[in-house]
């Protein structure tokens, strides 16, 4: 959605060398180096070109990684506040202000605080607060407590360490447990005198939704201990259980990484690793949802985007039960591929989860509402990308689009990103007497003129691998009685471009191509470390895309590996304080 | 702290920053004491662009307009018609330029993303890769800081979905717009209470502001931590911290009415767009806030414009074409049915009673575009209109600042404007945004 509009305009209006500004005689080549890369860190097999990586005498998978605040994700909230405080508080989350999307992931660290985001977190906390009896801790608040005021302060203390550190990720200090028992006895005043045990309860209300809102909760740290100093910061245990925890499930660390942490039995990469092991092993379904979130968000697959507003007298079906449909059937796809999530099979498999909702789409009849996984045609539905979801999310509202869908496939799986839309653009004929039957015949008009074939030849070829799909995603063989031409080619890499007869193949030739899996390397690391790369990056991840491919191209690996190396247990060190 | 430092040398450290943004909150409250002037900043932005020949004003009988003496209604698909009841308030203002996005740029940051970044901004995206963000405030935020309010950011989910933002904070990065009314209602009105005799009322707030001053202790531990950027983080959440307390502790001086209900409104209806302005103007009304700004954006077709089953943005905007008089009426007729929503908010405003006069008279709003022709995506020639009776600039005037329709003619940096605008507001600002364009707008104040 995010890049919908330059696609747009280069959709509409097609692309011409000749602009002005300066900038039109590069980026016109897609066969050498020319198209700019997204992003540094491009080398190490990567598809940009350019002087080979030399990485000799550089660390082996060590990344530059400055200290660092990371406001939790709305994914990372829900479950957070569904550990302290109960599964009923999942729903909250929803109310929190959207997470952002600067480096394409919701976990990126550029993530601040806006004024709309505090209202909205005061919100949602409370309504989590109001679950305090849902908190373990409170049952350690018992009776006894209610005798009197000193009894009912000394258990409110003990709940609030207790508490507090498993919110905090880590013991509370001095400061911020006498601050918080401020909050409780300002909390405990609310209530009438008389009833102990309701002011008691009032106060720690209170005391939690002080907690919940507080800078220390919605950011983790990376920061290392407070006065540490150095070019280099050694993170805290602590610090090193959250990463590890966020990174692979999206929830705060459990009891027993918080007792490693706790222990120091967490400062070399094989615990950390052992450790990540086990989170993944005792909460598959945690990790389904965050590689659920990783692979919508790298594909930008979004029901809600304004391209799902599909025009009501093409497609009547499009209607908010289909739409939420394909979207239960994109989580169950995705969380089901979590199960043994390789690149290859995401690429690839053409099972898939069908009910009565979503059956019209695939030409198949179902009555019930429940989804049951099916097997496809795997003649027409290989993997994510032939989902009709994405299909759809890259497409019009009215047609399919075969250069959103090449573009995509040129930023998300290559790593490139197709030349800036030019400011002066040449008009095109109305699409109404362009005198094209199919789409296809449509752009390859479009494309006939030889300053928009400079910058379109860089992604039309793999857009119209796709043109047996429409803007829903449902296969047809012919549009306006013509068949459908969907030959197509892989453009863009050094060593495996080839032609290929539809999306199926280029599916299946994107996920045997070492410049998909380098540039895939990148996507995750960008999701799971929650940065863009640098060009220090560049031999590590290097480093990491050859033990992609040795892992059998194991997404859970990957991640598993570069939240667990060496770059995990340190921080390059801020400037001084101001 | 705030006492010790002068007026005087707030000022030069303004003129120093140059709209560098990191204003923080010694400044805001430095200044509230002595505010005077505007209370209020709208800002109202849309899509597709301006088709010039039929949005500037025309002399009364017909012909190029002068300065002052000109009509709107002189068309009937012109587009600032439904603003000639309003005119004698209105600063209408032709051929100003996104020059920071393409004046030694390289390569240049225009498009739909520079008509997005710059025009609140006065500044370029980062670079090609990242030209969504950049690096300073826009003004609403800015002004938000000037007057210690929290700004009301909304945008209805439509063409442009959630690819389009013109508000940036200090460090450049967009701000999220509220877009679901149930959220916004409960958000702004939630923990809203009239004034209560209640006595337990008033513990409940005590104990509300406990927990803001627990929270302010929090972060300023943090961070004195940090530098840079991520101190910046922190930075906003105590700026919007202090926000939050200001507003809980004065809930007595909130008198108007708490809406029973979030609005109800479809983004297929031709009045959503004033379902939204109700909703700020209500919560301008209350005191909610004093700066708000709506991205107006419906979506594809709209029928009720008059265009048929026309899409705006493929059809109306990319079938603009200068030398094509169907095509410039056919964008006008678009326009001009922004232009009567924008009359529609200043007729709510002039509803609302303030002082001797009305709302409308202390309040500033800016209406702007992403784009000049949209065919050609250009980044000049936006069209920008000021409403409203604050500020002490002179008002029913036309500045005719040239149409140059290619990027090699000579330019008027807009920035200029946004200086002019932060100024009226009280900051005492030497430029606003990309430094090579210092200044305000030559002839602003008439």
């Amino acid at each position: 959605m995010r890049q919908t509009l330059s696609a747009l305009a280069l959709l509409l209006l097609g692309c011409t060398a000749n602009i002005v500004g300066g900038n039109g005689e590069q980026a016109v080549d897609p066969s050498s180096p020319g198209l700019a890369a997204g992003g540094a860190g491009s080398s190490g097999g990567s598809a940009s070109g350019g002087s080979p990586l030399d990485c000799a005498g550089t660390p082996a998978q060590k990344f530059g990684i400055s200290a660092r605040i990371r406001r939790l994700t709305r994914l990372e909230l829900e479950n957070t506040l569904a550990d302290l405080l109960g599964g009923a508080t999942r729903e909250l989350a929803a109310q929190l202000e959207s997470d952002t999307f600067a480096i394409g992931y919701s976990t990126g660290d550029e993530r601040g605080v806006s004024s709309n985001y505090v209202d909205s977190l005061k919100s949602v906390v409370e309504g989590a607060a109001a679950n305090l009896a849902n908190a373990s801790e409170l049952q350690a608040v018992d009776a006894a407590c209610n005798a009197d005021e000193e009894s009912a302060k000394a258990c409110a203390r003990t709940f609030l360490e207790t508490f507090g550190a498993r919110a905090l990720r880590r013991p509370l200090a001095p400061a911020e447990l006498d601050g918080l028992l401020v909050v409780y006895t300002a909390g405990s005043a609310t209530v009438a005198a008389g009833d102990r045990r309701a002011a008691l309860m009032a106060g720690l209300t209170y005391a939690v939704r002080a907690l919940l809102q507080s800078s220390d909760f919605i950011f983790r740290t990376e920061l290392g201990a407070p006065g540490a100093s150095g070019a280099s910061v050694m993170l805290t245990p602590y610090e090193v259980a959250a990463a590890l925890s966020y990174a692979l499930t999206a929830s705060p660390p459990d009891v027993e990484l918080t007792q490693q942490a706790a222990s120091g039995a967490l400062t070399t990469p094989a615990q950390l690793s052992a450790q990540g092991r086990r989170l993944l092993e005792a909460y598959p379904e945690r990790f389904a949802r965050q590689a659920e979130r990783f692979v919508r968000e790298w594909l930008s697959i979004d029901l809600g985007s304004p391209a799902w507003k599909k025009d009501a007298k093409l497609y009547p079906q499009a209607n908010p039960t289909f739409n939420a449909a394909l979207d239960r059937e994109t989580e169950l796809f995705l969380r089901d591929w979590a199960k043994t999530p390789s690149l290859s099979a995401l690429l690839t498999s053409s099972k898939s989860f069908v009910s009565r909702d979503n059956a019209p789409v695939y030409g198949l009849t179902a009555t019930s509402a429940e989804f049951i996984p099916t097997a496809l045609d795997a003649s027409q539905r290989a993997g994510v990308l032939t989902l009709p979801s994405y299909l759809g999310s890259r497409a019009h509202t009215d047609s399919s689009s075969p250069v959103l869908r090449g573009i995509a496939v040129l930023k998300k799986f290559l790593c490139l990103e197709p030349p800036p839309v030019p400011a002066m653009v040449p008009p095109l004929p109305p699409a109404d007497q362009s005198g094209a039957k199919t789409t296809r015949e449509r752009f390859a008009l479009h494309t006939s003129i030889a300053f928009c074939s400079s910058c379109h030849r860089a992604f039309d070829p793999m857009g119209y691998a796709f043109e047996h799909y429409d803007a829903i995603g449902q296969y047809r063989e012919q549009e306006n009685g013509q068949l459908v031409d969907s030959s197509g080619a892989l453009v863009g890499t050094a060593r495996s471009d080839a032609p290929v007869a539809d999306a199926v193949a280029l599916s299946s030739l994107l996920s045997t191509t070492p410049e998909v899996h380098s540039c895939f390397v990148r996507q995750t690391y960008r999701f799971t470390i929650g940065r863009k790369e640098t060009d220090a990056d560049a031999c590590a991840l290097s480093s990491y895309a050859q033990l992609f491919e040795d892992k059998e191209l194991d997404v859970r690996e990957l991640m598993l590996a570069l939240v667990t190396d060496e770059s995990a247990l340190s921080r390059a060190a801020l400037p001084s304080p101001l | 702290m705030k006492s010790q430092i002068s007026r005087r040398a707030l000022l030069a450290t303004f003129s120093g920053l140059a709209c560098a943004g990191y204003f923080k909150g010694l400044l805001r409250d430095a200044f509230a004491q002595e505010a005077t002037g505007p209370q209020r900043l709208i800002v109202l932005s849309n899509p597709h662009g301006c088709g010039a020949d039929l949005w500037r004003p025309q002399a009364v009988g017909g012909g190029a307009a002068q300065e002052t003496g000109w009509t709107l209604d002189y068309d009937p698909d012109s587009t600032l018609g439904p603003l000639e009841a309003h005119k004698d308030s209105l600063l209408i203002i032709e051929g100003l330029d996104l020059t920071c996005n393409y004046q030694d740029v390289d390569p240049i940051l225009t498009g739909h993303n520079g008509g997005n970044v710059a025009p609140l901004t006065g500044r370029h995206g980062r670079s090609e890769d990242d030209s969504m963000r950049t690096d300073g405030p826009s003004i609403d935020h800015v002004v938000a800081k000037q007057l210690g309010t929290k700004p009301f950011y909304f945008k209805p989910l439509g063409y442009a979905g959630g690819a389009t933002a013109v508000s940036y904070d200090d460090a450049g990065e967009q701000i999220p717009y509220e877009y679901d009314f149930r959220d916004a209602y409960k958000s702004w009105f939630g923990s809203f209470m009239a004034p209560s005799s209640d006595p337990s009322a008033k513990a409940r707030s005590a104990a509300d502001l406990a927990v803001v001053s627990y929270l302010k202790d929090d972060a300023n531990r943090l961070r004195s931590r940090l530098a840079g950027p991520e101190r910046a983080k922190v930075e906003a959440h105590l700026d919007a911290l202090n926000l939050l307390e200001k507003r809980l502790s004065r809930p007595a001086t909130i008198t108007c009415q708490k809406p029973a209900a979030a609005p109800a409104g479809s983004l297929d209806d031709e009045t959503y767009l004033q379902t939204c302005m109700d909703f700020g103007l209500q919560l301008l009304a209350c005191g909610l806030t004093q700066v708000f700004t709506l991205y107006m954006d419906i979506g594809q077709t709209m029928p009720w414009v008059g265009l048929g089953d026309a899409k705006m943005h493929d059809d109306i905007a990319h079938g603009y074409r200068p030398d094509d008089p169907t095509s410039i009426r056919k964008l006008s007729k678009l326009q001009r049915w922004y232009a009567s929503q924008v009359a529609y908010l200043i007729e709510g405003l002039k509803a609302i009673p303030e002082g001797a006069g009305t709302a409308y008279d202390n309040t500033i709003i800016l209406w702007t575009n992403e784009l000049g022709d949209p065919a050609r995506h250009m980044n000049n020639n936006l069209p920008f209109v000021l409403a409203g009776g604050g500020g002490n600039y002179k008002k029913g005037r036309f500045l005719q600042l040239g149409y140059a329709s290619e990027y090699r003619d000579p330019q008027n940096a807009h920035n200029g404007l946004l200086c002019s605008v932060a100024n009226q507001f009280g900051m005492g600002l030497s430029g606003f945004g990309d430094a090579r364009f210092p200044g305000e707008l030559p002839g602003f104040l008439g």
